[in-house]
């Protein structure tokens, strides 16, 4: 298993190496650069000429690519060319924010989306099984900033029993999370129903059953444990979204995470931060991806073996 | 002593097609210690008859409306759930036809084994522990202490099979229903597996109810066996009056068309026209558009079980 | 069992890691839940009974531009309101006398020939956190500018400047100041503490700087945070246009940034929000009716036009170019945009200096929107319909053109449709492409494109200066004769000879019409009826002096 995790790893290297080169080219030989961004409609070729050498955007991409990722590797990840701060105090301050509502609403997800698909599946045909797939199925199928919206209408503007928007306490947690968390809970019952009633219907329910086992201990030791496995692995793959996932909900409620961060980095062209962002989402995806194969094999001794 | 009878027993499933009568009132008994083959066509109601005894059969779509399942004297069907989850595993075990798929895979042989046992408490097993080496030594597995902390997928087919037959058999149970035990396994170990069914069967005096396509099979394990049709019993015999003199013009066609006893009959389109379907049986005996002694009387009335003697049972109009 | 634990494991490091993450900056005291502090305020005050009696100290605002730094000499953002609450403007413009009045500074003269500015500054007078802010103080402030600012270009000409005695600072610039004003004018000129910058370095200080207007920073500010400020009690103004000299009545402000629009009217109408910078023009009907809430309309200096290759086929012909000019429909454009926008005749607009009502009449004069006489002039110029598609035709060659449209830019996106309609009415086909305002703009300065919009925003016509100068023209319009007007107009001492200079510059250009002007944007700032005294002198000058509030 060790040899394993540690021979993905060596090869996940060249994979982030190339997605941030390639972001790099990217953002440097696509037209537009900082210096046009951050200057306005005033700025002489001159003053242009004296910021693009400040900033190190005078240089051939390569050798700027090349200072880039030598800074990386001694763990610098720059400074932002707006705010000044380096990058990595830049993405700290924000990613505690942004984890905190991804979390938030992630977990509770799961934590309805779950029982709620078991629920269904152990109810299969019924009408409970009919309503709470129907009400998961709305869920799944609008986006995020509709129920953002509806939710200030209702909880915020009509009810006023929450905030509109900003992190000033837990009570101002709770919208912006339901609202990323609400097309997530759909997603999640409706996948983990599927795999339930597929492993319901798989043979080895029948001889549990035919043991003389309970239904309600083959549903949570012999089904759920099997059909825990793709909900895991798919559970795994999605976070990384946890640091990118909530662009939008965070600027409806004002939240001061990585979405401002990015899309202002993005706008304004911020190529250091945009990089690191890049670095780090790379970075992530590899490695949820390994960890999504490692609980796998965890859950799954067939994987396991092999 | 009769162990178990079955009477008149209809089961009907929900289907897209409409209402399908999978079990016409079928009637059967087993007695203690001995084997029933039940043979018939794919689709006949061989697995359906099992998984009912067990009241295995999913509801809905399936549903048992009539008729009686008397195990030990007392009917299976007035039972309450909890009171069949002691019966499944305890009193009546069931194996299945693909080993590859029956257990589950993300447990070892031994915890499978070991839940049986906890929840059943057999007598004469020292410690749990002990019960599944024991299982396992019993279907002669080698070294069974250190083959139960194997999993499934470690095992060859055959080996899953025995696996799987001590699981069923560690509660020592006084009925085993095994649903073809042998079907998909390699020619090599199907002999090996049925020889370890009837050891464990002569150790713990339990009768068996064989469901096998297999004729061959049947000549060689069987002491009684029940011929089905389309969901209908056609007749049931001791093996060796069967095999000799057989009455029910089906039993008749398939024994003619299978000159050697150990064949196949899914092999062979044994008799000419294809199964009826259950949603829309033909009326009166269900085999009449395809027997060649049909009467009018056979397209009209459904034939009664008439017993010929020594327990020679058959279901045709020419012996009313 | 063995991977249950480290599943467990797993799930327990998770929810450790989430737990440790650290609290929300702003701490649940400081919540803008302003509710709760007005009873107590209400409370002592009601044995007077005062009708007028302020209920709360503390303000809310929330901001559409977040800052990416507050000290304003290293900063690239134009327009930042938190900037202009910290630093302290040494002048004020007042737009409806068209004079430059005192703000920082006691009072201020410019000499006969224009180029020397003496500033009187008052006597004691104190930085926000203490510190002397005398004569040479402000010479530090301003040598800082020139050597950090990216913006130093704004000191352009400007030879020396000297601190004459403690109280007198001595300019002198051989442009003159027409170019340095409009910096003096704003946050990005005021008098910021050199000796804090020096002491804590430069990369500190850009968040969290010292200056010596209306309010400082409370608590140690983060890019991305909110900003919690507090009242500067060393304050003191000269700006007449302003009733409370002294310290301001509001004890504290939190300025919220609230990237997205529809939020910021929600927290408005919410009333967690005292004053809304940038309302959504979605929002704006809804609101002017509601008596809770006040709405001010304030528009942008500068302005969106079209801007064509002169150097260029189809554009480089002028009868084409004045046919565009009146194909164009501002009303339109203002209605189809919401009210965002105010329609734009001339290259002047009302909220710069040097404005002149003279220029629109000129402008509309000469262009009026006129369908039949522009597709004239197309014909004159050759274009005509021949097959009858609608689109007209010169020697077999269909009128088709790429129209540059700054994805980045709302009004921009919107106003595109409208003109690609009305100019379809002239016969000519215009292909909308929107891209990154960067790369626009290196295609426009690099004469690569045939017709766009061009926005931009500065306050005094001398942008006119860059906009037609070689190298920096959209247009690739730069005629000597034009630049030599220019470099006058920069110069001219007396506001009213300016507004005369640019007056020409004007006619001048709408004679060659390289560019055609469009419309302006509004900014609408939204405010609950309980916030009084509100005083706007231009997007970016929020005025809180005589602000209080007091809830019925
Ligand atoms: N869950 C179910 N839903 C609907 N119909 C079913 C279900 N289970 C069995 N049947 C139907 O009942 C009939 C009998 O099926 P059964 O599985 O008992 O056949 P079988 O004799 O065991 O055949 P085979 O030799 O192929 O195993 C078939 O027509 C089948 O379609
Ligand atoms: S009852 Fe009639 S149709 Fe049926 S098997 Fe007997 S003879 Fe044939
Ligand atoms: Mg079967």
């Amino acid at each position: 298993m060790l040899r394993y995790i540690t021979k993905r790893l060596i090869f996940s290297i060249p994979i982030v190496l190339g997605v941030t080169l390639i972001a790099f080219l990217i953002l440097y030989l696509t037209p537009g650069d900082p210096v046009t961004n951050l200057l306005g409609s005033r700025a002489t070729p001159e003053a242009r000429a004296e910021l693009s050498e400040k900033l190190g955007l005078d240089q051939p991409v390569l050798v700027q690519y090349g200072r880039w990722l030598g800074n990386v590797l001694h763990g610098d990840l720059g400074t932002s060319i707006l705010t000044k701060q380096p990058v990595s105090e830049a993405i700290g301050s924000r990613l505690s924010y942004t984890l905190k509502l991804t979390l938030t609403a992630f977990l509770s997800s799961v934590l309805i989306g779950i029982p709620v698909g078991i629920f269904a599946a152990a109810k299969q045909n019924t009408a409970a099984d009919h309503i709470s797939m129907g009400i998961a199925m709305f869920f799944y199928s609008m986006p995020d900033f509709w129920f953002g919206l509806m939710l200030i209408l209702v909880f915020s503007l009509t009810l006023q029993w929450l905030p509109v928007s900003g992190a000033y306490g837990p009570k101002y947690l709770i919208l912006p999370a339901l609202a990323l968390g609400l097309p997530k809970i759909g997603s999640i019952a409706r996948l983990m129903r599927a795999e339930t009633l597929e492993v319901m219907r798989e043979e080895y329910s029948l001889t549990a059953r035919a043991k003389g086992i309970s239904e309600w201990l083959i549903m949570f030791k012999h089904v759920l444990r099997n059909a825990a496995i793709p909900v895991m692995v798919m559970l795994f793959l999605a976070l990384p979204w946890l640091i990118s996932g909530a662009v939008v909900i965070e600027t409806i409620f004002a939240w001061p995470g990585m979405g401002q961060l990015m899309y202002q980095a993005i706008l304004r062209k911020d190529f250091p931060v945009i990089q690191a962002l890049l670095l780090i989402i790379a970075i992530l995806t590899v490695l949820f991806n390994l960890l999504g194969d490692v609980v796998a094999g965890l859950l799954d001794p067939r994987i396991r073996v092999k | 002593m009769t162990l178990l009878e079955i009477k008149n027993l209809h089961l009907q499933f929900q289907s897209d097609e409409g209402l399908a009568l999978v079990l016409d009132g079928i009637n059967f008994d087993i007695k203690k210690g001995e084997t029933l083959g039940l043979v018939g066509e794919s689709g006949c109601g061989k697995s359906v008859t099992g998984l009912s005894v067990l009241r295995l059969i999913p509801t809905p779509p399936g549903e048992i409306t009539e008729g009686e399942i008397i195990f030990e004297g007392e009917n299976l069907l007035e039972k309450s759930a909890k009171e069949m989850q002691n019966i499944r595993g305890g009193r009546i075990a069931m194996i299945f036809q693909d080993p590859m798929v029956s257990l589950n895979p993300v447990y070892t042989i031994g915890d499978q084994i070991a839940e049986a046992i906890d929840l059943h408490q057999p007598k004469g097993i020292t410690s749990t522990w002990d019960g599944v080496v024991e299982a396992l030594d019993s279907v002669q597995i080698a070294d069974p202490e250190s083959r139960a902390h194997n999993y499934p997928h470690q095992f060859s087919g055959g080996m899953r099979q025995r696996g799987m037959i001590a699981m069923m058999l560690s509660c020592r149970p006084s009925l085993l229903i095994a649903d073809e035990p042998t079907t998909a396994l390699d020619v090599t170990v199907q002999a090996q597996v049925l020889q370890v069914i009837a050891d464990l069967q002569k150790e713990l005096g339990m009768a068996v109810i064989l469901i096998t396509h297999n004729l061959g099979v049947v000549a060689e394990s069987c002491d009684r066996v029940a011929v089905m049709y389309a969901g209908t019993i056609a007749e049931i015999a001791d093996v060796e009056k069967l095999f000799e003199n057989p009455k029910h013009p089906y039993t008749r066609g398939l024994l003619g068309a299978i000159p050697r006893a150990d064949r196949d009959m899914n092999d062979l389109a044994i008799i000419e026209g294809s199964v009826p379907n259950h949603v829309n049986p033909p009326k009166g005996c269900r085999f009449h558009p395809r027997c060649k002694e049909a009467m009018d009387i056979c397209r009209i009335e459904k034939p009664t079980d008439v017993d010929l003697g020594e327990d020679h049972i058959v279901a045709c109009h020419l012996y009313g | 069992m063995k991977r249950l634990k480290i599943l467990s494991l797993l799930l327990v490091l998770v929810i450790a890691l989430t737990a440790c993450a650290p609290e929300a900056a702003p701490a649940a005291d400081t919540a803008p839940d302003t509710s709760e502090e007005a009873p107590v305020a209400a409370a002592e005050e009601s044995a007077s009974a005062e009708e007028t009696a302020p209920t709360r100290t503390k303000l809310v605002i929330a901001d559409m531009f977040t800052p990416e730094i507050l000290d304003n000499q290293q900063s690239f953002m134009g327009y930042a309101l938190s900037h202009g609450l910290i630093g302290q403007p040494l002048l004020r413009y007042d737009g409806d006398t068209g004079v430059f009045v005192p703000d920082f500074v006691e009072s201020f003269s410019i000499s006969e020939d224009g180029k020397t500015m003496t500033l009187k500054l008052p006597a004691g007078y104190k930085y926000s956190n203490g510190d002397v802010l005398d004569a040479q103080a402000l010479v530090d402030t301003i040598n800082r500018y020139v050597s950090i600012s990216p913006y130093s270009y704004d000191y352009d000409g400007m030879e020396s400047v000297t601190a004459i005695d403690e109280t007198t600072v001595e300019i002198v610039n051989a442009i003159g100041f027409n170019v340095m004003n409009p910096t003096f004018m704003g946050s990005f000129g005021a008098a910021w503490n050199v000796a804090v910058a020096e002491a804590v370095g430069d990369e500190a200080f850009a968040s969290n700087p010292v200056g010596s207007g209306l309010y400082s920073i409370k608590t140690e500010w983060a890019p991305g945070q909110d900003l919690e400020l507090v009242r500067n009690d060393n304050y003191l103004t000269n700006n007449p246009l302003v009733e409370n000299k002294g310290p301001a009545y509001m004890e504290e402000v939190l300025v919220r940034f609230i990237a997205d629009g529809q939020t910021r009217a929600n927290e408005l109408e919410a009333g967690s929000v005292d004053i809304v910078y940038g309302l959504p023009a979605s929002a704006i009907s809804g609101m002017e009716s509601n008596p809770d809430i006040q709405v001010f309309k304030v528009t942008f200096p500068g302005q969106i036009s079209i801007s064509m290759n002169t150097t260029k086929a189809p554009f480089d012909d002028m009868a084409v170019r004045k046919a565009v000019a009146m194909a164009v429909n501002r009303d339109q454009l203002e209605v189809a945009l919401n009210g965002s926008v105010s329609a734009e005749h001339a290259y002047v607009n009302p909220s710069m200096i040097a404005y002149t009502s003279e220029a629109q009449e000129y402008a509309k004069e000469l262009y009026p929107n006129d369908t039949e006489a522009a597709k004239a002039l197309l014909a004159e110029a050759g274009w005509e319909d021949t097959d009858g598609d609608g689109i007209v035709e010169k020697d077999g060659e269909a009128f088709t053109v790429v129209f540059l449209v700054d994805s980045g830019s709302v009004p921009q996106t919107d106003a595109g449709p409208v003109i690609q309609a009305q100019l379809k009415e002239i016969g000519i086909d215009v292909q909308i492409e929107q891209h990154d305002r960067g790369y626009i703009r290196e295609a426009m300065n690099a004469g690569d494109y045939e017709i766009g919009l061009y926005g931009y925003i500065w306050v005094d016509p001398d942008i006119l200066t860059y906009r037609f100068s070689e190298g920096m023209s959209p247009s690739q319009f730069a005629p000597a004769e034009l630049g030599e007007m220019l470099d006058v107009a920069r110069e001219v001492p007396d506001p009213e000879d300016r507004v005369a200079a640019y007056l020409d510059v004007q006619k001048y250009l709408l004679d060659n019409v390289p560019m055609i002007p469009l419309m302006s944007e509004n900014l609408y700032v939204g405010a609950r009826s309980w916030v009084k005294g509100i005083t706007i002198l231009s997007p970016d000058q929020l005025v809180l002096n005589d602000v209080t509030i007091i809830e019925e």
